[in-house]
């Protein structure tokens, strides 16, 4: 065998390898953190959205207008948790006037969705603590 | 011996580039893939802050409307003024700042607002305010026709809508001002003293039949009534001047947390009563007599 075929055929050889390799590398391996943090985001979206049009943050914003007892607005954020932990929310914070009154939930770890609650009283805001980055 | 057609390192060099170029192209591909899932990912938590977005400003319109409409229903009711502090005292800006942080960037522009009558009809939006779903009719309907931009800080991804998001406030005042404006037409009538026996009675009688005819159900009125007789010139009639004021036209249908209930009839109503003069009526010549009226349709 001449040295230009036996060089072509290590040539060829090499590529192919190279080729199959490329072929090879699984995309969802590549994208699977980043696929994995859109499923989440989208999971928590629907969950908010559906919180939302379900009328729960409006629950809250009429006990919190009424001047509700301590254990009907806890049970309000117990019921909102409830639905919205399986989607990444550790814990719920609710603010008044700046100062923490309601925990529910873990609050340790996590980002921060803060959402201000408009009432003719004072200025509440509920916090959403999500997992992760 | 045959000479190879191409030299060793040109094969080589070749197969290596083409690799190379394959490679650099499905890392392209890899990033490009990466970027738009990230680019994804802050579209949907954009989402989520639109959400915020749209109760807060629902919950801050139906406050600051309810407001007005508090304030204006001690003083001339007057829609086009309603909508000019409306326009005054909506702080999109500022809620823009408030729901967003570090991550996104909101910024709220209003293209319209319009006050509207509702025709009484479930709406979706006042669960979310947190209210009856059923809007009354003849109550006002808020229009907010808005364009929301919500966007990473960096700017490379993000959403931009165009929402027209519908506020009913419970209190129902095209009806209120539809009574409002019945009580007016009374203004100056004058009515004759027909029947015998107790003229206050009569009049008093009179004036209540008159009020409940201008009420609509669900609705009451509370006033205070000044009636004062003279004589005319002759001293042939006894003429009685009533004087209807501090008229509040009430919605009793409004049950919410929201504190506008009723509308004020600013300028007093009068009416006059007549008849002829005798000796029995010679006595209330002079005598003024005040009444608390509060009256309800059944």
């Amino acid at each position: 065998m001449n040295s230009a075929l036996y060089d072509s055929v290590i040539a060829l050889a090499l590529s192919s390898f190279l080729l199959i390799f490329v072929l090879l590398i699984n995309p969802v391996f590549i994208f699977e953190s980043s696929l994995s943090k859109l499923r989440k985001v989208s999971i928590l979206e629907k969950n908010i959205k559906s919180l939302y049009e379900n009328g729960y943050f409006g629950k809250l914003a009429k006990l919190l207008e009424i001047g509700a007892s301590s254990n009907e607005i806890r049970n309000c954020l117990k019921e909102i948790y409830e639905k919205i932990h399986p989607s990444g929310v550790a814990g719920l914070r609710l603010l008044i006037n700046g100062r923490i009154m309601y925990i529910y939930g873990s609050i340790k770890q996590g980002w921060i969705i803060r959402m201000p609650i408009p009432t003719s009283k004072d200025s509440y805001v509920l916090e959403f603590i999500i997992c992760g980055e | 011996m045959v000479k190879p057609f191409f030299p060793i390192s040109a094969l080589y060099l070749a197969s290596f580039i083409i690799v190379v170029l394959l490679l650099s192209n499905v890392i392209c591909h890899i990033v490009f893939y990466n970027n738009l899932i990230v680019k994804l990912i802050i579209v949907k938590l954009c989402n989520i802050y639109f959400t915020n977005l749209k109760y807060v400003i629902g919950r801050h319109s139906l406050l600051v409307l309810d407001d007005v409409l508090y304030h204006m229903g001690n003083r001339e009711f007057n829609l086009s003024l309603v909508k000019s502090l409306l326009k005054d005292r909506l702080s999109l800006r500022k809620i823009a700042k408030e729901v967003g942080d570090d991550r996104v960037k909101i910024s709220v522009i209003m293209r319209h607002l319009t006050l509207k009558e509702s025709l009484g009809s479930e709406q979706d939006m006042n669960i979310v305010l947190g209210l009856p779903q059923e809007s009354p009719s003849g109550s006002i309907d808020l229009i907010l026709d808005l364009i929301v931009t919500l966007s990473s800080l960096n700017g490379d991804a993000g959403i931009r809508r165009r929402i027209k998001l519908t506020i009913n406030h419970p209190m129902r005042v095209y009806t209120l001002l539809r009574v409002r404006n019945n009580i007016f037409l009374m203004n100056s009538t004058t009515y004759t003293i027909e029947e015998e026996g107790n003229v206050t009675e009569f009049i008093i009688n009179t004036i209540n039949r008159e009020l409940l005819k201008c009420l609509h159900r669900h609705t009451s009125l509370k006033c205070k009534c000044t009636i004062k007789f003279d004589s005319d010139n002759n001293f042939s009639m006894l003429l009685a001047l009533v004087k209807l004021y501090d008229i509040m036209i009430k919605d009793n249908f409004q049950t919410t947390f929201l504190k506008a209930k009723e509308i004020k009839v600013t300028s007093p109503i009068i009416l006059n009563f007549t008849c002829p003069l005798n000796e029995d009526l010679c006595k209330l010549i002079g005598e003024t007599l005040t009444f608390h009226l509060f009256l309800k349709k059944n």
